[in-house]
């Protein structure tokens, strides 16, 4: 009882390993873990979505630069690379 | 030769913006972010010949901007102790998002959220994307500088961990971090803004 408790309570965890899942092996142990409690957390099912969505947005936000270097800097620049 | 020097400018036109971003959310200076760049910029010169087309000239110079960033992470005067940053700020962390007295569970309800609801577009969208630098850039830069490296490129935990000089364990508790002050952060934006 004590066993089960403590996987269906313990959120930190269990969204840390749901992080890791995504590119590392996880044991037997803890995928089972990690279904149990997802399966009755609400919280931590979201936040496992919240991660994918976060993801998303930080791939598109690299790819349109979202700082502008000053014209001063790309000048120098210039001048370095003759 | 002008014809060369014209295209070194058109490098520098076309991607200075990409690569300083990069620097600069990683280290967190403009005028670090500023050496960075410049200096991948004349490394990527004096190896011009060795460039063979095979990669695009963005990931050719993405793979130098990393180099750089290696070699600035190994300077003496970068503080780059992520461990002890870890564990002076643990005990804060736990008691903002975790319940102690609750066997550790989320100290808020985080099941019911404006953007686990949005749609895939909305995520690209200028006003998300908006938030999302917001909240960047208020997240401490130790984090911040981790948290991205995973984004150049698609970088994996083992490279990252050997470039930065950390742990496995110590990696995914900050990406765990990260992930957890950015989720926080643009729900309180979607909501008051």
């Amino acid at each position: 009882m004590g066993y089960l408790k403590k996987i269906l309570n313990n959120c930190k965890e269990v969204s840390l390993l749901t992080l890791k899942s995504k590119e590392e092996q996880l044991s037997l142990q803890q995928k089972f873990e990690l279904k149990f409690h997802k399966y009755f957390c609400k919280c931590c099912k979201n936040f496992e979505k919240q991660s994918a969505q976060i993801d998303k947005s930080m791939k598109a936000f690299f790819n349109s630069p979202p700082l502008k270097a000053s014209d001063n800097f790309k000048e120098k620049l210039k001048q370095k690379l003759k | 030769m002008q014809e060369n020097t014209l295209n070194y400018n058109k490098w520098v036109d076309n991607y200075t913006d990409y690569l300083y971003s990069f620097a600069f959310y990683k280290v967190g200076k403009k005028e670090e972010a500023e050496d960075i760049v410049q200096e991948t910029f004349l490394s990527a010169f004096k190896a011009r010949e060795t460039y063979n087309g095979k990669a695009s000239e963005k990931t050719w110079l993405m793979a130098i901007l990393k180099n750089k960033i290696i070699d600035y992470y190994r300077k003496p005067k970068v503080i780059k102790s992520f461990s002890s940053y870890l564990d002076d700020t643990e005990d804060s962390f736990e008691n903002v998002f975790f319940d102690k007295d609750n066997h550790g569970r989320w100290t808020e309800q985080i099941a019911e959220n404006y953007f686990s609801k949005a749609a895939d577009g909305y995520l690209l969208s200028k006003e998300f994307q908006k938030f999302l630098s917001i909240c960047l850039l208020k997240m401490p830069v130790k984090l911040r500088s981790i948290f991205i490296s995973k984004y150049i490129e698609d970088d994996i935990a083992e490279n990252i961990c050997k470039e930065h000089n950390i742990t496995p364990s110590n990696y995914w508790v900050m990406i765990f971090r990260s992930k957890t002050l950015l989720r926080n952060c643009l729900e309180k934006k979607g909501v008051v803004d």
